[in-house]
């Protein structure tokens, strides 16, 4: 019976974990705290266990068989030793996943640069190192510094050496934080400050955003047109960021145009390191090149990981016109196939007109609570009047869209002329 | 001559900032440390520092400044002080010189309470307003018959309880209108008090045309500022007629006030509340940009939609989205628009914006691909390095429009795709700016906006 109850709860998504790490920003110094909901009956106390950097959480479902609510769990951790954790509550089923960083409150050696690389070493890492050493040309009376990675030593870049930065070149190392030591001729410095992480598995969601491009698209389309897009990403610090699985690095100061290959009808994933995502800037642009003397094109945004919601989220004010195509695109950051409700009501008399599960799907989906490299989002891309024929004649329409679980979605529809092919972008704001 | 030079220090001083305070994060709780920033002009030398203490509700800020140099060269500061981690209450901060006892600037700070044992919502609004609040315990049953009805104080007003649906929820309706600010919220329920320190803002009741200039300071604690950067309603240029359709929903259980595009009507008196799971459409024209006003605990469930149209080539296109900006939108850093044209088939409009009442910003263009060194020897000089002056739309918001970057600067033309980088300012979220690429023939509109 309690397996029977157990697998409900992890088929059923309503029962999905929510897991909080309270600091949010933990250091070594700081007792962490974990703060887990998840819907139960009665439950004893949850057994929270560690192995490594893996911290699981079992949340029995209780001898009593009333209906679910849901409860609040508070577990101190204590203070951890720096580095990425793993969240997992209730394997190997699991009802919820996350991960976080712990940093070193101890460290005396602070990294400018992107403070992540991949085992294979190579990536540019600029620390601060103020007073670390004598500065001067004259290398037999001023030698350079020394720097190790977990003792495996570091090639120092000569000419980016000044008085109070070192740049080097991270060595080879195994997965994991790695200990830092600046040996200079004034001091020695040290911290476990950089993390490395293996390219051949899945990006750690503590170093790696999960950021959309809705569009990608090439090739002919619709009533003659030829579609283009082009995405720009701009590197806005002064330091060479690498994004997870992208080969080169986008150069500090400068931009890039991203390629990600052949046209990806329902979008891509692109995964900057977390503490630099920030410094980058995007634009994206889709033309119609068949066209290109009467418009510039459609500016569509760029999703940032904190823009998908899990809460029900409206899509205003969109037209019901026989003129135009419209189009609804719905996408889960997470890559995991599932459902999402819409719903349209009328503007004028907020009625509901039709409502739907439409199921997302993608070209390499992921599992949910597991991490996952795959860079093709969960998608549905409806076309309004053919999934939804009630619709017709509607004037003025709302869409308010939610994840039938707990997943976190985004969504955005495109109003398209048919003569003109030119495309209205309408975004929840 | 010192004591010329310390009143001739002070009084420029207060006349070039009074009241210029402001708080980082605008919406402390009783666990964030809140830090102010003392904006003024100063001597030479100054401010050297800073020393706060805190009498009750009172903090002051003395700023050490130097005076002593012979000639007093006035220049701007953004002093930061660091305020701690303060309990929950509504505090007068007041900042001064160290000799004098005069405030060269004052501002009210909120800071809620982050362990308040109630939830309320709406957690603004007064006379009429119906207020549902939750905490454990708050409506016990008795054990012995009558239970005594839970008494609930918004302020130093009592509201009337409707009914408790349960243990935990009180809904209590308030029934005498309050000059509008910050209160405590106090239950008292079968012998225990439950109070939320500064939990409620009492807005202000009624706003009718002839008070439609009101613009009673916004608690920051509770509102969040939004910006609507453009909305024409008229003729435009190529014999274009423009509309804007500003969209806006409340998706939440409670009835929040926005400031006040909004209003639902004026007759007799506006409504600047937004009713809950309630849409509202309006054609405003605001063709500098409009800031506006959100509940903070209404903004993450309000959205809304822009749409700009061309009426007299309707058939051709629907429109263009604008965004709205929110306040996590806005930028206290330099900021860049990639990918923007320089063909002269298209007019490319730059329109910038300010929510501090700052008037300066600095532009720099460059192409697209250029790329910067690390040294004075490896940096490509931008193409275009101009500073902006924009116009104070009112206390807060200034803008400015470049009607086309390729007339501006003529540099520009031929220089293919560019880059449009905007700085100077603090480090406010105060900055945003978009482009606007408009065909000059079919007049269709492409927005380029910060990502």
């Amino acid at each position: 019976m309690r397996a029977a109850i157990l697998t409900f709860l992890v088929s059923t998504s309503l029962f999905a974990a929510t897991i909080e790490v309270q600091p949010a920003v933990p250091t070594s110094a700081t007792e962490v705290v974990l703060r887990i909901q998840e819907w139960v009956s009665c439950p004893p106390p949850p057994k929270v266990t560690r192995l490594g950097t893996t911290i699981s959480v079992v949340i029995d479902p209780g001898p009593c068989l009333s209906p679910p609510v849901l409860g609040s769990f508070l577990l101190p951790l204590g203070l951890l030793e720096p580095g990425d954790y793993e969240v997992i509550v209730n394997p190997p089923e699991r009802t919820g996943y996350a991960m976080f960083f712990v940093s070193d409150a101890d460290s005396s050696v602070f990294i400018q640069s992107p403070s992540i690389g991949p085992t294979s070493g190579g990536t540019e890492v600029t620390l601060f190192a103020d007073a670390v050493n004598c500065f001067g040309p004259d290398r037999a009376i001023c030698p350079l510094p020394t720097v190790t990675f977990n003792g495996a030593a570091a090639t120092v870049i000569e000419a980016k050496f000044t008085a109070g930065t070192l740049a080097v070149i991270a060595p080879p190392n195994a997965k994991g934080i790695a200990d830092v030591v600046i040996s200079g001729t004034r001091a020695t410095r040290h911290g476990r400050v950089f993390r490395y992480y293996d390219p051949a598995e899945t990006p750690p969601l503590s170093m790696f955003e999960r950021v959309l491009v809705p569009v990608y698209a090439f090739g002919p389309g619709a009533f003659g047109s030829n579609w283009t897009t082009e995405v720009t990403v701009l590197n806005s610090s002064f330091y060479d960021i690498e994004a997870y699985r992208r080969s080169g690095r986008v150069k500090g100061r400068s931009t890039t145009t991203l390629d990600f290959g052949a046209s990806r009808s329902g979008g891509v994933l692109y995964f900057p390191p977390r503490d630099f995502s920030s410094q980058m800037q995007f634009g994206s642009l889709v033309r119609d090149t068949s066209r290109q003397a009467e418009d510039w094109g459609t500016e569509v945004p760029v999703v940032r990981e904190s823009q998908f919601r899990k809460a029900i989220f409206s899509l205003l004010n969109i037209p019901v016109d026989t003129r135009f195509r419209q189009t609804l695109r719905v996408y889960d950051v997470d890559s995991v196939e599932e459902f999402a409700r819409v719903s349209i009501y009328s503007m004028s008399t907020s009625s509901l007109i039709a409502e739907k599960s439409i199921p997302l799907r993608s070209a390499n989906p992921c599992k949910r609570f597991q991490p996952c490299a795959s860079d093709e989002p969960a998608t549905a891309m409806i076309d309004l009047l053919t999934t939804f024929p009630e619709v017709a004649g509607a004037g003025r329409i709302r869409f308010d869209i939610v994840a039938d679980s707990t997943s976190r979605l985004w969504a955005f529809a495109t109003v398209t002329n048919n003569q003109t092919q030119h495309v209205t972008v309408i975004t929840p704001q | 001559m010192r004591a010329a030079t310390l009143a001739f220090c002070y009084l420029s001083a207060i006349s070039a900032s009074a009241a210029n305070i402001w708080f980082d994060p605008p919406n402390p709780t009783s666990r964030t440390s809140v830090v102010a920033h003392v904006l003024g002009a100063y001597c030479a030398r100054g401010p050297m520092g800073s020393t706060v203490t805190r009498t009750g509700n009172l903090i002051s800020i003395s700023l050490k400044f130097d005076c002593t140099v012979g000639v007093p060269i006035l220049a701007g500061f953004d002093e930061i002080v660091d305020l701690g981690v303060l309990p929950a209450g509504v505090y007068e901060v007041v900042a001064g010189p160290n000799e004098l006892l005069i405030a060269i600037a004052e501002g009210k700070l909120t800071v809620r309470d982050a362990s308040s044992p109630l939830q309320i919502s709406p957690e603004q609004g007064n006379y009429g307003d119906i207020l549902t609040i939750r905490g454990a315990g708050i409506a016990p049953v008795c054990a012995v018959a009558p239970c005594p009805v839970p008494r609930v104080f918004v302020g130093d007003r009592e509201a009337v309880v409707l009914r408790t649906p349960d243990t935990d929820t009180i809904v209590a309706s308030l029934v005498s209108a309050r000059r509008s600010g910050v209160v405590d919220v106090t239950v008292q329920s079968a012998g225990r008090t439950f109070q939320s320190i500064a939990g409620f803002y009492y807005s202000p009741v009624v706003l009718d045309d002839s008070q439609s200039s009101f613009r009673e300071p916004i608690d920051p604690a509770f509102f969040e500022p939004m910006l609507i950067p453009v909305a024409i309603n008229g003729a435009g240029a190529f014999g274009s007629r423009w509309t804007t359709e500003v969209t806006l929903r409340n998706e939440n259980d409670f009835p929040f006030a926005a400031y006040t595009i909004f209003d639902n009507s004026c007759m007799p008196v506006c409504d600047i509340r937004m009713h809950p799971h309630t849409s509202r459409l309006i054609r405003p024209n605001q063709p500098n940009g409009y800031l506006f006003y959100v509940s903070r605990q209404g903004a993450p469930n309000a959205f809304f939609g822009i749409l700009l149209r061309d009426l007299s080539h309707q058939s051709e296109a629907l429109g263009t989205e604008m965004r709205v900006v929110r306040e996590k939108d806005f930028f206290d850093r330099p900021f860049t628009i990639v990918n923007v044209p320089s063909d002269m088939r298209f007019r490319v409009a730059l329109r910038l914006y300010r929510i501090d009442g700052g008037t300066t910003l600095s532009l720099r263009i460059r192409t697209l691909d250029a790329i910067e060194g690390y040294g004075p020897s490896a940096e490509q000089p931008p193409l275009v390095d101009a500073p902006i002056t924009l116009a104070l739309r009112g206390d807060r918001l200034a803008s400015a429009y470049i009607g086309d970057l390729l007339t501006a600067y003529p540099q520009l033309a031929g220089k293919g795709a560019l880059r449009v980088e905007i700085s100077g300012t603090p480090s406010q979220r105060a900055a945003w700016a978009f482009v606007s690429v408009t065909n000059n023939e079919t007049q269709h509109v492409t927005i380029i906006s910060p990502q």
